[in-house]
């Protein structure tokens, strides 16, 4: 069997093949084993999606531990690393040895994931503003139309204006229920039409990427 | 009174320390960053090693289903994906992955996202009493088809499909108002959050 | 220097204004409402009354709900904490069992939460209440898990094997849920593909507030039967409830922020507008 056909194709026709039946599956009335099949193989692709999971525990030790390693390199690199492999390892440590309902993975959870995974969304509101500050700009039609639609929900979700002006609210719910809704729709139904149209490239196995990477 | 609880310290910090990097970029913010890393990649670990000892360990040592050794297997053969020589063993497994994942999705996108959004833009097309309702319900009909004309690649756009292209390419924008301005609610209500711990749950000013 | 080019010197300076000054008025801004606040009261939109009123109507004593989580934690204080906190305790008023599964790895200590912030009553864990911890996949988990439930779950969170836990006798598959509730910030479609299209159960989202855009067509289709989202969401859903929580005690700060982010909006184009006149005069 030659490289090719180990590296690309068995992986590109086992794609197709699970693809068709899982489908099919679906829309036809299918034997019972073939039902069970398939939610065998579902359940296998949740074990899967777990290992691939913890490719970021070895991504970030392939990366950090080295780094640490390196002498001569910068002490402050050098020491953050050190830092970042200590903390997951007891992250690891402390949830395995007393499980994650307990009063100890709590702490870590709380007090150090928590405010963190917050921070990360709090600081782009300060960057929307000053994003807004340089680039929201009627500087066209259709950037006009951008600006006065984004304005109009922004001060209707603005409870403060609408205890002084009643009636306002009332245009940007028209901004989200007309063009809103009517923009969002034309999406929708393109993106459902591409979902569509890649499956039927996988299952002809014209999709290559998401499998072997290749275009 | 300022708070005694070391939690509550420790929450402070972090998000100070975290903030700090609107003046400048500096080792404090640095530290938060690699401490979110640490703490983010160490509990998807631990919940994974829960979900494996579950669905895999116990079925395969108690119950005897030897079925998924071979999903053992096929999992471990994804970590070969970091090696430059032998990565192209990962795509094996990730053809299942891919393959069930595409399949659900296309199954269900068909009537979900394509028939039944069709059906209800034609059932809008009904005479309701209300002329307000019946106002809107012909401007969402026709700026939706006009949103899907912009997305025709295989005519150029002109004549009257340039002109709905461009109505439905003013469609868009406002559509995409209206996202920009429920995603900064969506990043303002975290910021709140922060906020409320440091003024309320640290600093007690209230 | 003249008088021309000092106004252009200013409007060149306020368009490249340097961004800490409006991080600095933005953080001062919203301080205020929070240390003290004025409790604005709000309007309930449609959306989130659909969604109180489905409950209200159609969930009642012994109805099994599916809540499944794709959430994050860094939304969970003030864009899921508010809605889910409120939406469970209505479910727990009207007498449904509830059922909590996520495919997001923080979401069952998030629901550890929800489980202290509850008034639970007379309902017992295992019986009218239970969390079946997280499983990866995504949309194929909800799909796996909506076919044939035990072919996911063999144990609750806390590790107790499901045919201890009574509850989880009335399940095989999505069919016995009467209602399914998406908690999430991320794909729409998953919900609907996996539930809705092919066993026809009610659903709704609980979702973070830049789902919002998202959610409006599928809501103005019927295809759920409405969604509460984010700080506003949890907002209008206590005031439904005529129970004040954090949601309401929020609101002004949520009030602040948006009227700066208006604000800047404004100064933004009113100085770029003035600049370009004077740049065209030139």
């Amino acid at each position: 069997m030659s490289s090719y056909t180990l590296r690309n194709q068995i992986p590109l026709a086992i794609a197709s093949l699970i693809l068709v039946i899982v489908f099919a599956e679906y829309f036809l009335a299918m034997p019972k084993a073939v039902s069970d099949f398939i939610s065998g193989l579902q359940k296998w692709t949740v074990i899967l999606s777990a290992f691939a999971m913890v490719l970021s525990l070895l991504s970030v030790t392939r990366i950090h531990v080295p780094r640490v390693m390196k002498t001569g390199a910068n002490m402050s690199d050098r020491a953050l690393s050190a830092w970042l492999l200590v903390i997951m390892v007891i992250t690891i440590l402390v949830g395995i040895g007393f499980d994650t309902p307990s009063a100890q993975y709590q702490f870590i959870f709380r007090n150090l994931f928590s405010p963190l995974s917050s921070g990360v969304w709090a600081i782009m509101a300060f960057y929307y503003c000053g994003a807004i500050l340089r680039s929201f700009r009627a500087r066209s039609l259709e950037a006009t139309v951008l600006v006065v639609a984004g304005f109009l929900v922004v001060t209707r979700n603005t409870p403060v204006i609408s205890a002084i002006i009643p009636w306002w609210e009332s245009l940007g719910t028209w901004i989200m229920n007309v063009p809103g809704v009517s923009g969002m729709r034309g999406l929708v139904i393109g993106v459902g039409v591409g979902v569509v149209a890649m499956g039927i490239r996988m299952l002809l196995q014209m999709e290559r990427r998401p499998i072997t990477g290749e275009a | 009174m300022i708070s005694t609880d070391v939690a509550i310290w420790i929450q402070a910090a972090l998000i100070l320390m975290w903030l700090s990097q609107l003046y400048k970029q500096n080792i404090f913010y640095r530290f938060t960053e690699y401490t979110f890393i640490g703490v983010a990649v160490g509990h998807s670990t631990v919940l994974v090693y829960k979900n494996v000892v579950s669905m895999v360990y116990t079925p395969i040592v108690f119950k005897a289903d030897f079925l998924l050794i071979i999903p053992v297997i096929l999992g471990l053969l994804i970590w070969t994906r970091l090696s430059p020589k032998y990565g192209w063993v990962s795509r094996w497994p990730m053809a299942v992955i891919v393959g069930v994942s595409a399949a659900i999705a296309v199954r269900g996108a068909i009537k979900t996202q394509i028939y039944d959004q069709i059906i209800a833009t034609i059932q809008l097309g009904v005479v309701r009493p209300d002329i307000l309702s019946n106002v809107n319900n012909f401007l969402i009909v026709v700026t939706a088809i006009c949103t899907l004309t912009y997305f025709v690649y295989f005519k150029e756009h002109k004549g009257a499909l340039g002109t709905a292209a461009k109505i439905g390419r003013i469609t868009m924008m406002a559509t995409f108002g209206n996202t920009i301005a429920w995603a900064f609610a969506g990043r303002l209500n975290p910021l709140i959050a922060l906020l409320q711990t440091l003024l309320l749950d640290w600093l007690h000013l209230r | 220097m003249t008088e021309k080019s000092e106004k252009q010197d200013l409007t060149t300076r306020l368009e490249r204004l340097d961004a800490r000054y409006v991080y600095l008025f933005f953080a001062a801004l919203l301080i205020i409402p929070i240390v003290v606040p004025f409790g604005l009261p709000i309007l309930v939109t449609s959306p989130t009354r659909d969604f109180y009123d489905y409950v209200e109507k159609n969930v009642g004593k012994g109805d099994r709900v599916l809540i499944w989580g794709t959430m994050t934690t860094g939304w969970w204080p003030t864009e899921y904490r508010p809605s889910i906190v409120a939406v469970s305790q209505h479910l727990f008023n009207r007498g449904a069992k509830l059922y909590y599964i996520s495919d997001g790895a923080e979401d069952p200590l998030l629901v550890d939460t929800v489980f202290g912030m509850i008034d639970k009553g007379p309902a017992k864990y295992g019986v009218d209440y239970v969390s079946l911890g997280y499983y990866a996949g995504g949309e194929v988990a909800l799909s796996a898990f909506a076919k044939d439930v035990y072919s996911l779950v063999k144990t609750d969170y806390y590790g107790t094997p499901v045919d201890q836990l009574p509850m989880m006798k009335e399940v095989k598959t999505a069919k016995d849920f009467k209602f399914v509730m998406h908690v999430t910030g991320s794909p729409a479609e998953w919900l609907l593909r996996q539930y809705k299209t092919p066993y026809g159960i009610d659903c709704g989202w609980v979702g973070s507030s830049g789902m919002v855009g998202i959610y409006m067509p599928y809501y103005a289709s019927r295809q759920v039967v409405g969604f509460v989202c984010g700080l506003r969401g949890g907002a209008e859903y206590e005031t439904l409830m005529k129970r004040p929580g954090i949601g309401l005690a929020s609101t002004d700060a949520m009030s602040a922020g948006h009227l700066y982010f208006a604000l800047i909006m404004i100064f933004a184009n009113i100085v770029y507008y003035i600049g370009r006149k004077e740049r065209k005069k030139q």
